[in-house]
């Protein structure tokens, strides 16, 4: 195989067509084309990856791949490869889309032999080369383009179309092929104010010029401005017909806008250079002046700049020195800039005016170099004899304010700004007791009394900060030898020229003695203040007291008048009857109770003795006893009695009594309080009154329960009656009567009869309803009274009474019926209880007693069952009962009528076999009602 | 009314007024009448040659009337008890006659009924105190038998003829008929019916 051999790549998958393609390039010249097969895209690419090839043949129908996809798969791995596609159809539209996706050429299966394939293969080949270097050129050049900021274009005047490269699109600001060229947009693209021009050019070199060349400006769609060079070229034809117009364009903007800039700043300088006040020249290697500024030709005194350039400055102006010898160039520190190289600069030299006149310089000198060569040098100078005069006025001043300084009296300092004592004066170092060297070496913060130090620094740092431009303070200062100095400092600040604070001045006065002088006068008038404050203390102080016994009597009275009122309200809003007597009896005061009471009015009373009109008669001397024993003093004292109203009503007042005794102790007024109980009288009346019908009923019932004992009582004198009259009779009938007998018969007629009698008046005794009216009673008395009541009773169930009455007991006040019927309820009770004992004994035993707190005490006692706890505990309970027959209201009526009467109603069950009732009446006392 | 001078009249009340009543009255009639005033007095006076009748009031304290009559019935007493009672005294009224207790008279009474009473009692009390004297004749005699006589008796007491009685005790119906002639005889009986209520009497 030649060396040189044509590297084939043959895509196929058809084995058969492969088979064919390789036989018919073997044919042509064999072992020029070297064909490698790959069946599918896949196994191309790997090979393509591998291999360079010359060219590819590919079957577009592929097991892994189809169409122009496959084409364009291949074409972007190799693309420098000319790709030939072998196809079945002979399709010319599939043909161009082949070769619009990349293809060189096209061949159809069976069509052509070796020679044919080869020679499709070798113009593809060659096209695909000219294609490649064409387009490298074209980028090269494009490139080129760019770099150069340079863009061609064409301008095909015969058919009208222009064809721009890269590089004017981006001229004229746009990306590349933005739009499609023309010479119309050509133009547009040119700034307004230029356009005329150019095309005018343009066509000159149509009609016959043949070329043009300007500069013009461009104006970009974002709206900047470039300057370009526009060149072009006409192509004729044979008759000198202009067929194309071959342009460049060259942005120049860079180039044009760096001119400007240097140009501006040439400018600028120039006028800085003019206007400066200082005198600027420019020297060469030979000293010859190559410039000088207005200021240099003014200082120097010569009328323009051209009298100056071309001569040597050295020799014009700075040839002499101060004092008069001459200087040479070569001494001239001047020279030794251009010849050095060096900068100088001297401040204190002297310039001659062409005038001869002089005048002092400083002035700076510095080389100037061009490509890194020293060309010359430039000095720049100033006039500085004004500066000198200040300098020296300057120094006078300061002698003189040293002078000032060393002889003042006061203390005098410059202080500098951290507080150093930078100068002193000896009266300062009087003041203060060191030596100048000393003070110096210490600062004033040092020697102040640390009380006056913030207040001095504060100030110091006002002054620096330029608040204020002065300031004054008393303060101290300590002495060397230990002691306080009072001074009286004044401070301001030197600033430099440019308002730096530089240092102070401090001036100080010993004001010691004035100092002392003041603190004795501050004493004394301190002491004399005081004393007119003590003064002024002690009269407020008795001004106060004064209003406060105004203000207490004032209170005194007004709260006098206050309780005089409240009082009056009071015994007005009182429900209770107040009313005030003198110690004769007559009326104070009297009430709005007392008023409602009576029906008379205070007015209508006032004054008159009570008794005479308020009193019943009966009760009249009672109570004037009473009034008696009270203004006698014996208080407090109550009782009740009747006031008689204005229109005869009778009203119960219960009194509470008590008197008003004066210093000596002498009653001055009784003061009575009372209460209207003719209401609750009459309710205690009514209450008694219902007790009194509950008991009778009571009674009644009672009596109702006794019936059959009570009928069987009278049927024993009854029975006894007819017994003796018939005795009587037949005594009578008999033929002997004996008188006697009749007699004694008789007798017991009426005996019996009267016993009978005797029964019924008892019951009806016990029976009567009964006015409530307490008596004294002896208790015996009612216990026996009640037995012979019962006694038939007691008979009848075989029951043993025993009496144990006490002896010389005292009397009770009672309503007796009431207590009466307590004990019978007792006693019928105890025979009840013992009749439920069948076999026992049946023992009733009644003791009366004295008992404590001045009472009698009864007890009845029986021998029954006794009383279970169950029971006791409702014993006294209205309707309760353990009768079979019996409305129970027995007891609950005796303990009320008991209790009414003030005394206690109790039951000690149990009372070793049985159970005893007690009952307990207190004993009639003195009654004052 | 004819006076047995063995009758006395025995009133037995708490009330002094019912007795000096009663003792006047029943004196007036020509009785012998003694009084006491508790059931326990009575008793001590009491024993059973008392001939009489014992007027009593139901209602007393201490020992009631009916255990005096229960005390009395106790010592076999022959004694009538003729009660009397208050208004109402019914139940009590049935007690003492269920205890033995001859009469019973209600308060206030009329004399002639409490006479009437008074004599039927004595006359029973005489009637039985006389039958009571026989018997305790009769029992005096029927101890005069002889065991073999007593035997024939209880036999011919219970109906059966001479023969039988000769043939269960063994011996001749002829000693029989001695036996029951001397019997008779003892016995002082006049027929076979009398030695039956005899025999009757004795069980």
């Amino acid at each position: 195989m030649p060396a040189n051999a044509t590297q084939i790549l043959l895509v196929e998958d058809n084995p058969a067509d492969a088979r064919l393609v390789q036989h018919l390039l073997s044919e042509v010249d064999a072992g020029r084309f070297r064909v490698t097969l790959a069946r599918s895209l896949g196994e191309a690419l790997v090979k393509i990856s591998h291999t360079i090839f010359d060219a590819i043949l590919v079957d577009l129908s592929l097991p892994d791949s189809f169409g122009l996809d496959t084409l364009r798969q291949i074409s972007l791995a190799s693309s420098s490869v000319p790709i030939i596609v072998l196809s079945a159809v002979h399709d010319e539209t599939f043909q161009l889309e082949t070769a619009a996706a990349g293809a060189e050429d096209y061949l159809v299966k069976g069509h052509g032999d070796g020679n044919d394939i080869a020679r499709v293969i070798r113009y593809a080949t060659e096209r695909k080369r000219a294609t490649e270097t064409y387009g490298r050129r074209e980028r090269l050049l494009a490139e080129a383009e760019r770099t150069a900021h340079i863009g061609n274009w064409v301008w095909d005047l015969a058919r009208g179309e222009c064809q721009w490269s890269d590089g004017v699109y981006r001229i004229f600001g746009y990306e590349p092929h933005a739009f499609p060229p023309t010479y119309e947009r050509f133009l547009d693209c040119i700034f307004e104010g230029d356009r005329s021009r150019v095309a005018e050019s343009i066509e000159a070199a149509q009609r016959g010029q043949r070329s043009y060349a300007l500069e013009h400006r461009v104006l970009r769609p974002d709206g900047t401005v470039r300057v370009v060079h526009n060149r072009g070229e006409i192509e004729f034809d044979n008759s000198g017909k202009p067929q194309r117009l071959l342009g460049i364009l060259k942005d120049l903007t860079e180039r044009v806008r760096a001119e400007q800039v240097l140009h501006a700043t040439e400018e600028r300088l120039r006028l800085v250079v003019d206007a400066v006040a200082e005198g600027i020249f420019g020297v060469d290697l030979d000293g010859i002046c190559t410039f000088a500024n207005p200021a240099c030709v003014r200082m120097l005194g010569y009328a323009s700049e051209a009298a100056l350039v071309g001569q040597r400055i050295h020799d014009l102006a700075h040839h002499t020195r101060r004092d008069g010898s001459s200087c040479p160039a070569e001494e001239c520190p001047i020279y030794a800039t251009y010849i050095t190289g060096d900068e100088c600069h001297v401040d204190d030299d002297i310039m001659w005016r062409k005038d001869g006149t002089s005048f002092d310089v400083e002035y700076r000198t510095s080389p100037l170099r061009v490509n890194g060569k020293l060309s010359g040098a430039v000095t720049i100078f100033a006039d500085i004899t004004e500066r000198r005069l200040v300098q020296e006025a300057l120094a006078e001043s300061e002698q003189r304010f040293r002078g000032a300084f060393e002889t003042a009296a006061h203390g005098m300092a410059l202080v500098s700004t951290e507080g150093r004592f930078v100068k002193v004066n000896q009266s300062l170092c009087n003041i203060v007791g060191y030596s100048p060297d000393e003070l110096m070496a210490t600062n004033f913060q040092t020697i102040t009394h640390k009380d006056d130090l913030e207040r001095d620094l504060d100030s110091v740092h006002k002054l620096l900060r330029g608040e204020i431009d002065r300031y004054q303070m008393e303060k101290r200062y300590w002495h060397k030898d230990g002691h306080l100095v009072w001074i009286l400092l004044s401070v301001s600040l030197v600033r430099d020229s440019d308002g730096q604070p530089v240092h102070f001045v401090s001036q100080i006065q010993d004001i010691t003695a004035r100092k002392q002088a003041e603190e004795a006068l501050r004493q004394t008038r301190d002491e004399l203040e005081q004393r007119v404050v003590q003064r002024t203390t002690h009269l407020e102080q008795a001004n106060r007291w004064l209003e406060e016994e105004i203000a207490r009597r004032e209170r005194t009275e007004e709260t006098l008048r206050r309780e005089r009122d409240f009082s009056s309200a009071l015994l007005d809003t009182l429900g209770a009857l107040v009313v005030v007597l003198d110690a004769d009896a007559r009326i104070v005061r009297f009430n709005r109770a007392c008023e409602q009471a009576t029906g008379y009015t205070f007015g209508e009373v006032r004054g008159r003795v009570f008794s005479d009109f308020l009193l019943d008669p009966s009760e009249k001397s009672a109570v004037n006893a009473t009034f008696r024993s009270l203004r006698a003093g014996h208080f407090p004292n109550k009782y009740d009695n009747f006031w008689v109203a204005k229109n005869g009503d009778k009203r119960l007042i219960s009194w509470s009594n008590t008197a008003l005794i004066d210093e000596l102790g002498v009653v001055e007024h009784v003061i009575a309080t009372g209460i209207d109980i003719t209401e609750k009288r009459k309710m205690e009346e009514l209450e008694h009154q219902h007790l009194a019908e509950l008991a009778h009923v009571s009674r009644l019932s009672v009596m109702g329960e006794m019936a059959t004992e009570i009928a069987h009582e009278l049927n024993q004198p009854l029975s006894s009656i007819v017994n003796y009259g018939n005795a009587c009779r037949r005594l009578l009938k008999s033929s002997n009567p004996d008188a006697d007998d009749v007699d004694v018969a008789l007798h017991g007629v009426i005996e019996q009869a009267q016993r009978a009698a005797e029964i019924i008046r008892r019951l009806r005794s016990f029976l009567a309803k009964g006015d409530s009216r307490r008596s004294t009673a002896d208790i015996n008395e009612l216990v026996r009274e009640v037995c012979k009541l019962a006694d038939a009773d007691i008979r009848a169930h075989r029951t043993r009474l025993t009496l144990r009455l006490g002896t010389g007991l005292p009397l009770v006040r009672v309503d007796i019926i009431l207590i009466e019927q307590v004990i019978l309820n007792l006693v019928r009770n105890a025979i009840d209880a013992m009749a439920e004992v069948a076999g026992g004994r049946r023992e009733l035993r009644i003791d009366t007693a004295r008992a404590a707190g001045n009472r009698i005490q009864v007890d009845v006692t029986d021998t029954g069952p006794g009383i279970g706890p169950d029971v006791v505990q409702r014993l006294f309970e209205p309707f309760f009962t353990t009768k079979q027959s019996g409305i129970g209201m027995g007891l609950a009526i005796c303990r009320s009528i008991v209790e009414g009467h003030g005394g206690q109603l109790w039951v000690t069950p149990d009372h070793i076999g049985g159970a005893s009732f007690h009952f307990t009446l207190p004993v009639q006392t003195e009654n004052l009602t | 009314m004819s006076a047995d001078e063995a009758a006395t009249i025995f009133i037995v009340d708490d009330d002094a007024a019912i007795r000096d009543s009663l003792q006047l009255l029943l004196k007036s009639a020509g009785l012998n009448v003694v009084c006491y005033e508790s059931a326990e007095l009575f008793l001590e006076a009491y024993d059973t040659e008392l001939r009489g009748c014992l007027v009593l009031d139901v209602r007393m304290p201490g020992m009631s009337g009916l255990e005096l009559q229960r005390a009395l019935n106790e010592r076999n007493s022959q004694l009538p008890v003729i009660i009397m009672t208050g208004h109402g005294d019914v139940p009590m009224a049935v007690d003492a006659m269920k205890a033995g207790a001859t009469d019973f008279i209600e308060k206030p009474f009329s004399d002639e009924d409490l006479l009437t009473r008074l004599q039927s009692s004595i006359e029973r009390q005489q009637r039985q105190l006389a039958e009571h004297a026989n018997d305790i004749e009769l029992l005096q005699r029927l101890s005069l038998l002889t065991p073999r006589e007593r035997e024939v008796m209880d036999l011919l007491a219970e109906g059966k003829l001479n023969k039988v009685v000769a043939a269960e005790l063994d011996i001749s119906p002829r000693t029989v008929e001695v036996h029951r002639a001397r019997i008779m005889e003892k016995l002082r009986v006049k027929s076979l019916a009398d030695i039956v209520r005899v025999s009757l009497m004795i069980s």
